[in-house]
This record gives structure tokens, C-alpha cells and sequence, in this order.
């Protein structure tokens, strides 16, 4: 007969398998513990990540607008919603003469209202390839020619026909390049040249298509984007265009920045306070749980040492029992957090309406390590004191009070 | 001599007196020598014997076991002495309920360094001492006098030189006490020395020598013995 030596392990083992409800309650404190802990890292990741992002992604330092049309900016740049603001596109003329004006880019918004008339209903974006400072070094990124009339870029999440096209209005455009996610509105819009947008405008108005708009791509713009040299303060340049060009907005994009920031610091301050509740709480628990537990074994480890186990080896059969929890328990929080916050990671991010980025996968594979140290370093502790009360137990006294 | 005890004494409080468990004990044990120390609960045989497992240290004297003072051992060291050294049979069930009759048996071989191979070891004792069959039963299935013999090949698994026995037969019918103080016998005459303590006047006839434990004092005990009461 052949069987396995009765190692610490194997004794830690055979006890957590002996006792499967108080295990299973280990277990179960244990992955709440980190779910709560990997899930809420994961959120705050993602949005930090997804703030990075548009941050970056922004490229402007000064957006102008049509008056009364500045909130709805961030609305298109974190949510996608359809817009319908213009102006003349003769104030991007003005702007450039402004002392500290870089560059100067304008864009055009167009919105399908109707999903009867296009494989999908998302926002067009036209911009103008030879003064674009936005789009076109995230497309460099993906494609290296020039985009042409009749074709099409697309955000992240649009997801192309089979034939990788897209269908507006009857007619059917290539899909030359998918740019990289950025958790942003940005995601789930097309970019396309002013030429084109002017086709599909024409092409709805013939096929009788509900758009958002009617105005002249030639004429009006939706919004004009502004660089300013480095030398000058973005803000006072804000001001002056306010001053100096009618009926329009400024929009500071740090001002967007900071703006979602303190939003995500809110946010983040709850996710961590609950995190740190459920964590002080579960160690609590654990700690009792241990407590409780090494308590009515008191017997078990007097006898242990009457055959002759050291206080070390004590110490180590629990301490091994409490890193066996913490690790199957991790596994098991992380797997349900994860099957929560990674496929629900769409709805998470329209229901915080934030830009929301999923953290790359050595990030996430450093929040798990993260997780595991903790919840290892949260069960030895609440163990500890325990394996050392019950090491220096005197054995002989714990199997008088166990007759 | 297996075992030399010298001026043994254990003195405890009671609020503020003090009184003796074990009083200028002095007890001797040879190879193969089967001896048993009978006394009434609370004359300090109990104690005795730990402080000879090493499990409580004595407040003078000394204790010298396969000579080898045991009161000069750190914890590492006394461990290993009552892992290999003795073995030790306390009162009452002393089973690891979550593990299997036979890994009972093998546990104390894994708790330190042993040569050989303790399933064919253990699987041997139990054959020996009738109960291999149960091998693989959980002790709370076990009959009283089968969880005593349980312990008895647990406490032989590592080949001590002497078996200490703490009132083995005292939850045990009249045959299964015979039956145990047999198997004593036995295991005393093929070389391993016994020291037993009890309060049951019919197991001492199965030892080389009777002492008796009367307020700590320890004394000869054969000619004590028809006078007493136990």
C-alpha cells in the first residue's frame, strides 16, 4: 500500500477537507474580500486609464463652440451622443489671427436618426485632413496613407460588415482603419473627410434619411479645435477668443479634464472607503473565524505535541491552512469579479458615463499579485496570533480542560 | 537504565500554600522492565509521567531517559524526544479524528526525520495488535479498546525505548482491559520498558514491579498493596 506522507501541507489539507463548511465559509469571506478589492482596482484602473486616454486623445488645448453648446461637448466626448450645433466656419479665420494660436482645426458632427437607413446609428465626424492636429497621428498609428474621400476610420466599438464597410444611406464605404480604443465617446464614431460628409448628406436627403443636420459642410462647423503655443496661457487665450469672437464658447480641455477628474476622485474615494470597510470587516471575521476554530482544536495540537511536533511545526500546520485559503479564496473572488467587471465592462462604463479604459493585461495581472499578497498577508495576520496562542498552549493543562 | 529519576519534585500554589504533586520522586526503570505505579486520582502519578514526557518541567530533580537529561532540552530537542524516545499513551481518546486509523498511526514517523517506511510499519503494528482491518475507518467508528490499541501502535510507530501509559484501561470493560494489559506484556518482553500509572488494582499484577503515589511520595509498593484501597 502507497500513500502519501503526512507533510504539513497534507495535514493542512486533510483538515480544510474535513471541516468543508467552516472551509467554505473561509473561502467564502476570503473571495468577497478580494473580489471587492480586485474589482474596485480594476474600476479605478479603467477609469484612470480611460482619463489618461481622453486626456491624450484630446489633443486640442482649446475647443469653440457655439454658445450655450459647451456641456454638450463632453457629452460627445464621453458618451457619443449625436450633436447638432454649428457656426460659421469663417470664425476658424478669426481665431488663427489671435496671438498664440498654433493650429487650427475645425470638425463637422452629423448624426443618422434613423437606423432603417445605415448598417449602424452612430456619429460622423468629418475633419479636414490638412489642417487636422486630432485624428490623424491616431490614425498614423493604424494606417500610414492618407484618408481619401468615400472612405471611412472608425472608433473602437463600431463594428463593421463582413465585407469591412460600413452602409450610409444605400451606399457602402471601406472601412480603412480601426483606431485604438480610448474608453471614450471617441469609441463609437466614424471619421471622415469633409468631401465625404457632403456625399452623405446628399445621399440621405435623396433616399429622404432623418439626419442631424442641414447645414452646409463647406459653410458651417461644429466645433473648431485649437493648439496654442506653448509659450502661452490656454485660459487667457480662451478669454480673449470669448471677447473677441461672438456667440461662441471656449472650452479649456484641462477644464474637461479636471472636471471628470474630480468626478473620478468622488467615485474613487467611495470605492476605496468600501473597499477598506469590507476589508477591515473580513479580517475580522477571519480573525474570529481562526480564533474560534484554533480554539476548539486546542485538543488536536496538545496531542500533536505530545507525539512530538515542535511549536514550529504548530505554527506552520496553520499558518499553511490560512495561505491555502487565502489562495483558493482569491482564485475564487477573482474569477467572480472578473465575471462581473471585465464582461459588463460596456455597461459599467455608459452607467458612470466616464471614460472608462480597460487596464492592459501586465496591469491586470499586477492587481491579481497584488490581491494574492494581500489577502495571504490579511489571513496569516488573522491567524498568526492565533498558531502562536495555540503553539505555547501547555499541553499538558489542554488535555486536562479537554477531558 | 532506560530511565533515572532523582529527587523529583513538582511544587504548585493553591492561593497561598504550597503543596507538593510530586514530592523527592526517585525512580529507576531497566530494558524490558514493565512497571506500574498505582495511585488514587489526585496523588500526582499524572503529573509525574508528564514531567517524565517532558511536557511539564519539574521544580527540582532531574529525569534521565536512555541517559539523556530531558530537562536540559529546548523545545526542538524534547520534541524529538518524545517523538522518538517514548512513547506516550495519554488518558482518554487522544485520536486525530480527521485522519484515517492508519495515518493516526504514521503521523508521529513525519514529524521528524525517520528512516524505513511507516505504512508497512504501521499496517505491521496494527496486525500485531489485531486491528489492521480497520486501517482505513475513521476512529470515531472505533470501539474504545480499538481506539486504545490505536494508540498503543501510534505511540510504538517510531521504536521507543520505553512505552508511557496514563491509566490506559480506564474506560475499558473488564476483557478489553485484559486484553490491553496483555499486549503490555508482550511489547514489554520484546524489549521496549513500560511504565503505566492506574487506579486499577487489577492491571498491576501484569507489571515487574508495583509502586504506589500517595501525595506526591512515590514508594515500593507490593507490601503497601494489600493494605490499600484503590
Amino acid at each position: 500500500m502507497i500513500l502519501k506522507p503526512l507533510t504539513t501541507f497534507r495535514l493542512s489539507m486533510n483538515n480544510l477537507r474535513q471541516k468543508p463548511f467552516r472551509t467554505a465559509c473561509l473561502f467564502a469571506v476570503v473571495a468577497i474580500l478580494t473580489s471587492v478589492f480586485f474589482g474596485g482596482s480594476i474600476l479605478t484602473a479603467s477609469l484612470e486609464n480611460g482619463l489618461y486616454s481622453l486626456q491624450s486623445r484630446l489633443g486640442a488645448d482649446i475647443m469653440v463652440v457655439p454658445e450655450g453648446n459647451d456641456t454638450n461637448v463632453e457629452d460627445i466626448l464621453i458618451k457619443a451622443e449625436p450633436s447638432n450645433f454649428y457656426f460659421s466656419a469663417n470664425i476658424a479665420d478669426e481665431i488663427k489671427k489671435i496671438e498664440g494660436v498654433d493650429k487650427v482645426t475645425a470638425q463637422f458632427f452629423m448624426t443618422p436618426l434613423s437606423s432603417a437607413c445605415c448598417s449602424i446609428v452612430i456619429p460622423i465626424i468629418a475633419f479636414d485632413p490638412e489642417t487636422d492636429f486630432l485624428i490623424q497621428p491616431w490614425i498614423t498609428k493604424v494606417y500610414n496613407d492618407p484618408i481619401k474621400d468615400g472612405e471611412m476610420i472608425t472608433g473602437s466599438s463600431v463594428l463593421p460588415l463582413e465585407d469591412n464597410t460600413l452602409m450610409f444611406f444605400n451606399k457602402s464605404y471601406p472601412i480603412i482603419a480601426n483606431l485604438k480604443r480610448t474608453g471614450t465617446g471617441l469609441d463609437g464614431s466614424v471619421y471622415v473627410t469633409k468631401d465625404t460628409m457632403k456625399q452623405l448628406i446628399i445621399d440621405a436627403k435623396e433616399v429622404g434619411a432623418d439626419i442631424s443636420t442641414d447645414e452646409n459642410v463647406e459653410e458651417s462647423v461644429s466645433a473648431i479645435f485649437i493648439k496654442i503655443d506653448p509659450a502661452y496661457d490656454s485660459r487667457l487665450i480662451a478669454r480673449e477668443i470669448k471677447q473677441k469672437v461672438p456667440n461662441v464658447d471656449t472650452i479649456v480641455s484641462q477644464h474637461i479634464v479636471s472636471n471628470i477628474s474630480n468626478s473620478l476622485k468622488v467615485l474613487e474615494s467611495y470605492i476605496h472607503l468600501i473597499t477598506a470597510v469590507v476589508w477591515i470587516l473580513g479580517a475580522l471575521v477571519i480573525l474570529i473565524v481562526f480564533s474560534v476554530t484554533l480554539n476548539e482544536r486546542k485538543k488536536e495540537f496538545a496531542i500533536f505535541r505530545i507525539l512530538g511536533a515542535t511549536r514550529k511545526k504548530l505554527v506552520a500546520i496553520v499558518l499553511t491552512e490560512s495561505f491555502l485559503v487565502s489562495i483558493v479564496g482569491e482564485i475564487i473572488g477573482i474569477i467572480l469579479a472578473s465575471l462581473v467587471v471585465f464582461p459588463f465592462s460596456d455597461l459599467i462604463s455608459s452607467k458612470l458615463q466616464l471614460p472608462y479604459l480597460q487596464p492592459q493585461n501586465s496591469s491586470i495581472l499586477a492587481i491579481i499579485a497584488l490581491s494574492l499578497i494581500l489577502s495571504i498577508l490579511v489571513g496569516i495576520l488573522a491567524s498568526i496570533y492565533g498558531a502562536l496562542k495555540i503553539s505555547k498552549a501547555e499541553t499538558y493543562l489542554t488535555m486536562r480542560e479537554g477531558e | 537504565m532506560v530511565l533515572t529519576i532523582k529527587n523529583l519534585t513538582k511544587e504548585y500554589m493553591r492561593g497561598n500554600t504550597a503543596f507538593y504533586a510530586v514530592d523527592n520522586v526517585n525512580l529507576s526503570i531497566d530494558r524490558s522492565e514493565f512497571v506500574s505505579i498505582i495511585g488514587r486520582s489526585g496523588s500526582g502519578k499524572s503529573t509525574l509521567l508528564n514531567m517524565i514526557a517532558g511536557l511539564i518541567k519539574p521544580t527540582s530533580g532531574s529525569i534521565s531517559v536512555d541517559g539523556q537529561d530531558i530537562l536540559a532540552l529546548n523545545d526542538k530537542c524534547i520534541s524529538l524526544y518524545r517523538n522518538s524516545k517514548i512513547g506516550y499513551v495519554p488518558q482518554g481518546n487522544t485520536a486525530l479524528g480527521d485522519l484515517t486509523v492508519l495515518d493516526n498511526v504514521r503521523l508521529p514517523f513525519y514529524l521528524h526525520k525517520h528512516m524505513g517506511d511507516p505504512t508497512s510499519k504501521a499496517l505491521s503494528l496494527l496486525e500485531q495488535l489485531g486491528i489492521s482491518h480497520l486501517a482505513k475507518m475513521f476512529p470515531k467508528h472505533l470501539s474504545g479498546g480499538e481506539l486504545r490499541r490505536v494508540f498503543i501502535a501510534r505511540a510504538l510507530i517510531n521504536d521507543p525505548v520505553m512505552l508511557i501509559a496514563d491509566e490506559p484501561t480506564s474506560d475499558l470493560d473488564a476483557e478489553t482491559t485484559i486484553e490491553i494489559m496483555e499486549l503490555f506484556s508482550q511489547i514489554a518482553k520484546k524489549g521496549t520498558s513500560i511504565l503505566l500509572v492506574t487506579h486499577e488494582l487489577d492491571t498491576i499484577k501484569y507489571g515487574d514491579s508495583v509502586y504506589v503515589m500517595e501525595k506526591g511520595k512515590l514508594t515500593r509498593g507490593d507490601s503497601v498493596l494489600l493494605t490499600s484501597d484503590f
